[in-house]
């Protein structure tokens, strides 16, 4: 899982643990709520506990009824009327701030209809009494009275149904959770993958649709911008190269015409020597630049042939000494005899630019000369390329920098091996291209070796 | 090298086509000292045409970037009248153009800036595969040989040459002086199927210095390059 899509689920699942918390604290307040209703109906005040002190205090007093002083108080305080009807003649026995609109007899019908609603629209609440009914009377709109009749398996139900009920909240909020989820995934899949290959640097061309459509369209034009920009670098190394090349060439042909002209003084011809050394240094620098920016563009895929590396190496080498290789250096090929007969996949071109810039640096840092060796072994899964020379060598520090400076491969600043060169960045990138890798060691006679190991 | 025939191939009308007048010159005074001497320049593909119809030149160094049109097209156009031998020279290093250019019937391509001991083989080696003197004698330092009648002559001797023998001294004289791997002689003289015949040809080779070597233990006309192949050593 990436992380947009990681980052999606932990945001649908914190707006799930929201609503579970909100949830939560809505049941919390409801009971709170239920506690305080309760507090309500059965605290010493409230009006179950008062008409049930009522009725028990209620005392016979001079033929008259009493309650105690501190009930009269209560029932003043709260602006209660109170009345008790005898249950024989259904006239009243006693009351208390009777208003003047409530009857003063009672029949059986009235009192079913008033115990279970409203008196005269006063809310009125009825307690036994041994001489009749005590009944109370709250001010208007204070109180509400509900009358729910449920069959008692419904009632006997209700836990089943809430559980029920969670439960049902429970996967309704997985499937919330699942169809946010998957939905805000697939919507920012095209955008994931988009971004993905643009950071690979390969240009894209995203569909502009949904929510994301914008950000699709703005990767589409920073795709666009890029490949502008990428071919415009290309084009203006290719134009520069181009136009390079063509001084380089008449200052290499006039070079190496004064070179081998005896006719001339020999410290003319020493010059002239040294202007085409560096014409040649300039030439190689102009092919590593144009090599290097096809390799970084995508469009230059490999083009793979099967051929023998001994047949290749061969024809190389040959080709190398043929084009004209100062005295000072000897260059032999050894090619094991088990590896003749192996064929090998791979660009040979590449190959041959890879084999060909190891040579030339065995040259190019050994002024003095030097005697350079390639080998060619088959190995089990490899086909090693081993080019090394007997010349001053490197030290454990330089080999250290040479391998550690491989990590600086995907770095986009080049001019760090400006100082060496491209030729060994050329080397190991056309390597990589081939699944290879690339070694370095001192060799027996002091000097340096690189192994290039090609999967065959 | 044979003198006779370097003086034939010397004779050769070469037509440079180039946009640049520096290389032209460049070119020019390279094989003025080559000893060429019919050289014919031009910077376009028009004048080219023109200088083509009337000098009727035998060898072709052709640009492939001109300003009134391109190399591959102008070869087109030549190519539709006579079969000249073409040398691309240009500064397109591309793998396309140097497919293009040899797929067109080039006989090679060279990317600019080159080696100019290098062009000057390889127009030799073109030269000598697309004319062939009246009389093809290879001249070596106390050797003659004749390849039409596949005789050496040396110290006054005659020696017989095989038909394989011919064929392997042919292809190392058509690249003198430069290193001729033992694939590319295999494969001139047995075919495609080459692996098998480097013993083959090791004996071959030893019956050729017998027969042009002073000393075929200690060779000097036809070398061996360890590990890469052979080299005929001619005079220049």
């Amino acid at each position: 899982m990436n992380v947009f899509q990681s980052s999606i689920r932990q945001f649908v699942i914190r707006t799930v643990v929201a609503i579970f918390l909100i949830a939560c604290f809505n049941i919390l307040l409801v009971g709170v709520y239920i506690y305080r209703f309760q507090q309500s109906v059965s605290g010493e005040t409230a009006i179950l506990p008062l008409i049930k002190q009522i009725s028990g205090n209620i005392r016979m007093v001079d033929n008259r009824y009493e309650i105690p002083d501190s009930m009269t108080n209560e029932l003043e305080k709260q602006n209660i009327w109170a009345m008790l009807i005898d249950d024989h003649s259904g006239k009243l026995l006693w009351i208390h701030k009777l208003p003047q609109d409530i009857p003063t007899h009672y029949t059986l019908s009235d009192i079913a209809t008033f115990s279970r609603y409203y008196l005269k629209d006063y809310p009125v609440v009825a307690w036994k009494h041994p001489k009749g009914l005590i009944v109370l009377g709250y001010p208007k709109n204070s109180l509400s009275k509900l009358n729910y009749i449920f069959p008692y398996g419904e009632l006997q139900a209700v836990p089943f149904r809430i559980l029920f009920l969670i439960v049902c909240d429970l996967f309704i909020l997985f499937l919330l959770y699942f169809y946010i989820g998957r939905k805000s995934i697939k919507s920012v899949h095209n955008i994931l993958t988009g971004v993905k290959s643009l950071a690979s640097g390969d240009q894209i061309h995203l569909k502009e649709y949904g929510d994301f459509s914008e950000v699709a369209n703005q990767l589409n034009r920073t795709s666009d911008l890029l490949k502008r920009r990428q071919t415009a670098q290309e084009n203006w190394i290719a134009g520069i190269s181009h136009d390079i090349r063509t001084p380089l060439t008449v200052i290499l042909g006039y070079a190496e015409s004064i070179e081998t002209n005896s006719s001339l003084p020999k410290e003319v011809q020493d010059k002239a020597s040294l202007i085409k050394y560096q014409s040649t240094r300039l030439r190689d620098l102009v092919n590593d630049l144009n090599l290097i920016t096809r390799m970084g563009d995508d469009s230059q895929v490999l083009r793979l042939e099967v051929f023998y590396p001994s047949v290749f190496c061969r024809a190389l080498i040959a080709s190398f000494l043929n084009s004209g290789v100062p005295d000072i250096f000897s260059v032999e090929l050894n090619i094991d005899k088990n590896s003749e007969p192996v064929c090998l996949i791979g660009d040979r071109r590449l190959l041959q630019r890879a084999i060909y810039n190891l040579i030339h640096n065995c040259i190019k840092h050994n002024p003095a000369g030097c005697n350079i060796y390639v080998r060619v072994e088959a190995r089990k899964q490899d086909m090693l390329f081993i080019v090394s020379d007997d010349g001053r060598g490197m030290t454990p520090e330089e080999i250290h920098l040479l391998k550690t400076r491989t990590q600086y491969l995907g770095s986009d600043n080049l001019f760090q091996f400006k100082q060496h060169g491209f030729g060994l960045y050329i080397v190991q990138q056309i390597v990589k291209m081939h699944s290879g890798s690339t070694g370095f060691q001192i060799n027996t006679f002091g000097g340096l070796e690189v192994v290039i190991s090609i999967p065959i | 090298m044979n003198r006779n025939e370097h003086y034939f191939l010397r004779d050769k009308r070469i037509l440079l086509v180039d946009d640049e007048q520096v290389v032209l010159d460049m070119l020019e005074s390279l094989l003025k000292e080559e000893g060429f001497s019919s050289i014919f320049k031009c910077g376009t593909k028009k004048d080219a045409l023109e200088q083509y119809a009337l000098h009727q030149p035998e060898f072709t160094i052709l640009d492939v970037m001109l300003p009134d049109g391109d190399g591959f097209s102008l070869l087109r156009e030549i190519r539709k009248s006579e079969h000249i031998p073409v040398l691309f020279l240009t500064a397109k290093d591309q793998q396309e153009d140097l497919l293009e250019g040899l797929g067109l019937g080039a006989d090679d391509y060279m990317v600019k800036p080159f080696s100019p001991r290098e062009l000057i083989l390889r127009i030799y080696a073109i030269l000598r595969r697309c004319y062939k003197a009246d009389d093809p004698l290879i001249i070596l330092e106390g050797c003659i040989i004749d390849i039409s009648k596949a005789e050496v002559y040396r110290e006054g001797e005659v020696f017989q040459l095989t038909a394989k023998e011919i064929g392997i001294l042919d292809t190392l004289y058509k690249a003198a002086n430069r290193i001729v791997t033992i694939d590319t002689l295999c494969n001139s003289v047995w075919g495609d199927n080459r692996y098998g015949y480097e013993n083959s040809l090791m004996a071959h080779i030893r019956r050729i210095r017998e027969k042009i070597e002073v000393n075929p233990s200690s060779p000097l006309l036809l070398t061996t390059i360890k590990g890469l192949g052979y080299k005929l050593n001619v005079p220049l």
